[in-house]
């Protein structure tokens, strides 16, 4: 286990030392939550602000996933990675962990300008704070599965989001069932926070245990 | 309900229809089996025509 | 080899025993279940749009069973039969996704709704094109097996999450899917015994295909293996 921080903080590294790849994810995100203001009826409610947030953050997430191993590829560097002498569910660990620190960066940045732009506010900010982590994390754990596995295939660029948005739907649901009603919508958000939940761990141990058939030579 | 035979007639056209392409089907991936196994055995017994 | 040779005897039953259930289906449909006192004759659009829904699944089912076994033992065989089952299980898929809509309009009076149903199948139906898109694309032979495989387990795992989700997403209606349920609907024995045979006829077709295009995929693959021998040599 040893190796996954030393992985993390590589890519970590890789990723401030150049932020031309963060910051064209941040672009993107905005771009899509600017392009549904134009889209969403006139009154935002708050089900319309937790659509949008969503949205943009999968589309922008499924850009910041794919970086992690596109970097690797590069140079050869995913063989390197093979070699070494790690344990392949720490490399998912590593990948999945550097992934989801670059999307809460992406949310910390992405939920205030919904907030503004929406005109809404959570009425519970830890609740709110927690069903982004919660999504962020499943969405994480099944984006770094299918991006090892598209960077591998011919066109990987275009395979990406046709993998991960079919599977990802349950998270997406839930995820925004749960934000619209922290954001102030009638319901109850219990029940989505347990499929979130289930979601993550269903996901995480998935590909903790199948990285390795991915990776394999 | 007076034209109900030809609702059948049609139905049962379709799936006979597909039946022959499907036995059809089935006898050609068998042909093109048997052929690669005679290439394959013949290539074993001369392996010169390689 | 045993594996080998009852693949043979049953492939060779096979027709013989689906040409006469997709008759007897036919004949059971049109000629002998009453027609339903509500819906009228569109109702017997659910003997093909029933049995086409359970084959799917269950082609679906197959994928990941034989995934987990190919990644398991590594035994090409399971991945053909992967391959071969996703294919046949997405052209049922589409069937229900095409046959529920002509049924939906005149009994709900819409093409389409989003009933957790329907929501479902439509799901299940991008994550299988996507799968077989996955194979389209490729890569390296034996990785693209190997992805393929892993697709086919994350796929099905995912199954429960979006029935529950999609579920709870709009809500159950009771009188949705009261009506949409088959077993509810069929008071007349004869009609859920005609079901049950279009399902069995709807098996054999579906054994019948993955067979010949578990040969096919199996010749094509021995042409390959042909082709890197005699560049080796």
């Amino acid at each position: 286990m040893n190796g996954v921080w030393q992985i993390v903080r590589k890519d970590l590294r890789i990723e401030f030392r150049s932020p031309a790849g963060l910051v064209s994810i941040f672009v993107l995100g905005l771009l899509v939550l600017l392009i549904f203001q134009f889209a969403a009826p006139e009154k935002p409610t708050p089900e319309s602000a937790a659509g949008a947030l969503w949205i943009s953050f999968v589309f922008a997430g499924t850009l910041g996933a794919q970086r992690t191993f596109l970097l690797e590829r590069d140079n050869l560097c995913l063989d390197g990675l093979k070699i070494a002498p790690i344990d392949p569910a720490a490399i998912f660990l590593a990948k999945m962990l550097g992934t989801l620190v670059t999307l809460t960066i992406l949310q910390a940045v992405m939920a205030p300008l919904t907030s503004v732009f929406f005109g809404v506010v959570p009425v519970s900010p830890l609740g709110f704070a927690l069903v982004c982590l919660l999504g962020n994390l499943g969405f994480a754990a099944l984006a770094t599965l299918f991006a090892s596995i598209s960077v591998g295939t011919r066109a990987r660029e275009v395979i990406l989001p046709l993998l991960i948005f079919p599977v990802l739907v349950p998270l997406l649901i839930a995820a925004v069932k749960a934000s619209a009603v922290l954001l102030g919508g009638a319901g109850e958000a219990g029940i989505w926070l347990r499929v979130l939940v289930a979601f993550d761990v269903v996901f995480t141990v998935a590909g903790w245990l199948l990285f390795e058939h991915v990776l394999r030579e | 309900m007076d034209r109900f035979p030809y609702l059948f007639a049609a139905y049962t056209v379709v799936w006979v229809v597909l039946f022959v392409y499907l036995l059809s089907l089935d006898r050609r991936a068998r042909r093109s089996e048997r052929e690669l196994a005679a290439i394959r055995k013949a290539l074993e017994r001369d392996p010169s025509r390689r | 080899m045993l594996a080998k040779r009852l693949e043979n005897v049953v492939s060779l039953l096979l027709p013989w025993l689906a040409g006469p259930a997709m008759v007897a289906a036919l004949y059971l449909i049109f000629m002998v279940v009453p027609t339903e006192r509500d819906q009228g004759v569109v109702q017997r659009i659910f003997y093909f749009h029933v049995p086409s829904a359970w084959t799917a699944f269950l082609g679906f089912f197959v994928v990941c069973g034989a995934s987990l076994l190919y990644l398991w033992r590594g035994n090409p065989g399971f991945d053909r039969i992967a391959r071969a089952s996703a294919e046949i299980g997405m052209v049922f898929c589409t069937l229900v996704l095409l046959t529920g809509p002509i049924w939906a309009r005149p009994i709900w009076g819409a093409w389409w709704t989003w009933d957790p149903r329907l929501t479902m199948t439509l799901i299940l139906w991008t994550i299988y094109a996507s799968y077989l898109l996955l194979r389209a694309f490729g890569g390296g032979e034996d990785q693209i097996s190997r992805y393929a495989a892993v697709l086919g387990i994350v796929g099905a795992i995912d199954i429960p999450l979006i029935v529950v989700s999609v579920r709870l997403w709009r809500g159950i209606h009771p009188a949705v899917m009261m009506s949409r349920d088959p077993q509810g609907g069929l008071r007349d024995p004869s009609m859920r015994f005609t079901l049950l045979v279009a399902a069995g006829a709807f098996l054999l077709v579906y054994a019948w295909l993955l067979l010949v295009r578990l040969r096919t995929l199996r010749v094509a693959d021995g042409v390959v293996e042909l082709e890197r021998e005699m560049r080796a040599s």
